[in-house]
């Protein structure tokens, strides 16, 4: 009897042995865990984790979502590259995929799944593509979602200073100019790298200029730069503040009637300052000196980690992300968040929440919006890019020297 | 013979050693878990980081460190001083002015400058005097002619100057604010005994928790309530946050409001221990107070100002925090123009969000020497070894 006992538990014991030593996370079986790493608050974690619910139920496979701040993701995702431990997939910044991804830190998408990829450029916005593809066609991470530049304006309050939205650079720095005039404070002002290089891009893209030509050559030195950049600083000049705003309180105060600002205050706009519902619009931004609003893009990307074990599985994740009803299931959980959604893909705009308004400018400044550069070396050349900015906003430098300062910084990091 | 005898002398000292080292095994035992903690959190760190600071390391696993020997800190530390000529004009061999954002000749420029036009008189580019891979990172004019000093890496020299700057203001500053409330707060009365405690509450409280405050304070926002002040009386706003001439100022402030309290208590402790009797005595020669202080107050605290400048100078030499907090945005980290960049926050900078981990543990190494040098000279002036 010991002994049939004895054999029963030896045979437990390998039989456990056994089904522990099976690989319980396989793709095809389902029960992977996917973590994500969500560079941005923990409203974008939360919207993340609803949004992929429906897809969890479909694979049997788990999505954690970890919120990662602004200021820390990039330290913590090159920690995470370098340790080889971390999250499977991603979100960051527009650059960081190529960043990551050409340090050996990420997957090559377009190599290792190149019909998707392909499927999903074919329906997201051009623009945005021009930033996240390298120059030699490796993509680290896709388009997750959108953020582009808009005018913010009080029309009422405007009206009261007799004033309207400002629709051209010359009404902008008329509009400046009468602003400090009547109070000495406010007016325009950027809520997306105020005197930095992110705000300048736009009125540089206005001009008709850029920093780099198709062929990744520099152009910042261009004349139509130094008129922008003579432009942008004569803003200062007339007044506008060189702080970072708190730019929903001056748009209720009206500290700043009519001002340039990331998408992302829409959404809570309406919440958080009842007094200014229905008093508030969105439009393209003022047009310069080429008649073209361009506006700068911006959003994240999502990639996964090369060390990931789960790829496949955390790419299928990705792929179900691209589909109608996760781009609206994102939408409708942004908004009880009270934030804006704005999906990569085109076709997906019209679903935009926040009013048509809010749609339609959107819709319309992405018709003309453009990315940051993806030539190499330009993470480490956007501080030079700065410099020259703030030198000529608060030394009085002369811009074509800056520009021409800038544009060797950009060459010598090529 | 000797060579018989050495052996013996090792095997008796490698036998004391161990003999010792077993009659002593609960000591050394009770030691090992601060050993392992330290070797693993402090001596592998160090010597990693030494290790880096010899290669080229972007942080990915897959690529190791390559090798490149002292060329970052080469890198770090090139200076070059190149004078600067003025920029002529090709056809008239004139000097070129800025006038009024027009660049014109120098007699163009006359006439304007006598029809109340400001002109500026403009240089040939550094890029073009310096040699290759140097930036300007100064210029300066002497007797006429404007120098110019450039170096491989401008942001560095940026760092270390706004440290070195920081250093001095916020050490002196907080150590003789310190000095004088100590000196006010000596004697044991119930208000002063209150006041001590509040001008020592900064020094316990969450430092990046104040330094959110006192950003709201100096924004130039509707809540900033130094602007609201400002406003009140009618005075002019100033964005303190986003000019130049503001940086450092603030930062040394800041410095002073929070970093006052454990000077203060130090010196509190070391007037308790200055002997009366040689302020009677002195009293009784006729020595006036402001005597009485300088000959034997100052003297007498001495071992204690040693202490609160090199940790003054030590804590200074690596502030982040307050640059972090206050001034970075999400596209700059060392406020306008570079100007409240420190050597830490550039460190920071250069090995995690430009990805240069080996040269930014040459930037570590060198902020130790320049620390280890700093404390030197301050104890070498102090003479701490002196007796009074």
């Amino acid at each position: 009897m010991k002994r049939k006992i004895a054999i029963l538990v030896t045979l437990a014991f390998v039989l456990a042995l056994v089904i522990g030593s099976v690989p319980q996370h396989t793709s095809a079986q389902g029960g992977v865990e996917i973590i994500i790493w969500m560079t941005g608050g923990d409203n974008d974690a939360i919207v993340t984790k609803a949004a992929a619910a429906p897809w969890e139920a479909a694979t049997g496979n788990t999505v954690t979502v970890e919120a990662v701040d602004w200021g820390t993701a990039h330290a913590r995702i090159l920690t995470a590259a370098t340790s080889g431990e971390g999250p499977d997939i991603i979100t960051g910044g527009l650059s960081w995929g190529i960043e990551f991804g050409e340090l050996g830190g990420m997957i090559d998408l377009a190599a290792a799944y190149p019909d998707d990829v392909a499927a999903i450029q074919a329906t997201d916005n051009e623009s945005i593509w021009a930033a996240i593809e390298s120059v030699n066609g490796e993509v680290y991470g896709v388009p997750w979602d959108l953020t582009i530049f808009l005018m913010f304006s009080r029309p009422d309050l405007l009206a009261e200073m007799g004033l309207e939205v400002p629709q051209t650079w010359d009404e902008l720095l008329a509009y400046q100019e009468a602003v400090t005039e009547a109070k000495g404070e406010g007016g325009w002002v950027s809520n997306w790298g105020n005197t930095e290089w992110v705000t300048f891009s736009s009125f540089l893209w206005q001009a008709g200029a850029d920093y780099y030509d198709a062929d990744c050559n520099v152009t910042l030195d261009s004349d139509e730069a130094v008129t922008a950049l003579e432009y942008f600083a004569s803003l200062y000049e007339a007044g506008a503040t060189t702080e970072a705003p708190d730019f929903e309180a001056g748009l209720n105060s009206g500290l700043y009637p009519a001002a340039y600002g990331g998408n992302w205050p829409i959404g809570g706009l309406d919440a958080n300052y009842p007094d200014m519902v229905g008093k508030w619009q969105v439009s393209p931004l003022a047009a310069g000196p080429n008649d073209t609003r361009t506006a700068f893009i911006g959003g994240r990307v999502m990639g996964i980690m090369s060390y990931s074990k789960n790829a496949d599985v955390a790419f299928d994740m990705i792929k179900y992300f691209q589909t109608a009803e996760a781009q609206q299931a994102l939408i409708d959980e942004s908004v009880k968040l009270n934030t804006l959604w704005i999906p990569p893909q085109t076709e997906f705009l019209q679903y935009v929440a926040y009013g048509d308004n809010v749609r339609e400018a959107v819709a319309a400044q992405l018709e003309d919006a453009q990315a940051p550069p993806n030539c190499p070396g330009w993470e480490a050349s956007a501080p030079a890019v700065t410099e020259a900015i703030q030198s000529v906003i608060f030394e009085g430098a002369d811009a074509e020297d800056a520009l021409a300062d800038a544009a060797d910084s950009i060459r010598d990091n090529q | 013979m000797e060579t018989a005898v050495i052996p013996t002398r090792r095997r008796k000292s490698i036998s004391g050693f161990l003999f010792t080292l077993w009659k002593k095994r609960i000591s050394y035992a009770m030691l090992m878990p601060f050993l392992a903690v330290f070797t693993v959190f402090g001596l592998y760190p160090i010597a990693w980081s030494a290790r880096l600071s010899l290669t080229e390391y972007r942080g990915i696993k897959d690529k190791p460190p390559q090798y490149v020997g002292i060329d970052n800190f080469k890198n770090i530390l090139s200076l070059s001083f190149k004078e600067l000529p003025p920029e002529l004009d090709e056809a008239t061999g004139e000097q070129i002015f800025r006038c009024d954002g027009e660049k014109v000749i120098e007699s163009v420029a006359r006439e304007m400058e006598a029809t109340g036009v400001s002109c500026e008189a403009r240089m040939v580019r550094p890029r073009d005097v310096l040699p290759e891979g140097h930036s300007e990172y100064d210029r300066f004019s002497f007797r006429g002619t404007t120098y110019i000093i450039g170096a491989t890496d401008p942001r560095f020299w940026k760092a270390l100057y706004n440290t070195t700057l920081y250093t001095m203001g916020s050490v002196f500053f907080s150590t003789f604010g310190g000095l004088a409330l100590a000196l006010f707060l000596q004697k044991q009365t119930r208000v002063n005994m209150t006041l001590r405690v509040v001008f020592f509450l900064p020094a316990v409280t969450s430092g990046i928790a104040i330094t959110a405050v006192w950003r709201w304070i100096f924004t130039s926002q509707n809540f900033g309530l130094v602007n609201t002040v400002f406003r009140f009386f009618g005075w002019e706003q100033v964005t303190f946050l986003a000019n130049v001439d503001w940086t450092m100022r603030i930062l040394i402030w800041l410095a002073l409001w929070g970093g006052m309290g454990f000077p203060m208590i130090l010196f509190l402790a070391g007037l308790k221990n200055v002997p009366q009797e040689l302020y009677e005595a002195a009293a009784i020669d006729g020595a006036s107070v402001p005597q009485r202080f300088r000959h034997i107050t100052i003297p007498l605290l001495r071992p204690t100002f040693l202490y609160v400048v090199v940790m003054g100078i030590i804590g200074a030499f690596q502030v982040f925090d307050v640059v972090y907090i206050v001034f970075s945005t999400t596209e700059t980290i060392g406020g306008v123009l570079d100007s409240a960049l420190t050597v830490v926050t550039y460190l920071y900078d250069t090995g995690f969000n430009m990805f240069e981990l080996g040269y930014a543990a040459s930037v570590a190494w060198i902020l130790f020497a320049v620390i280890f040098v700093m404390t030197m000279i301050s104890l070498r002036l102090g003479r701490v070894n002196e007796l009074y």
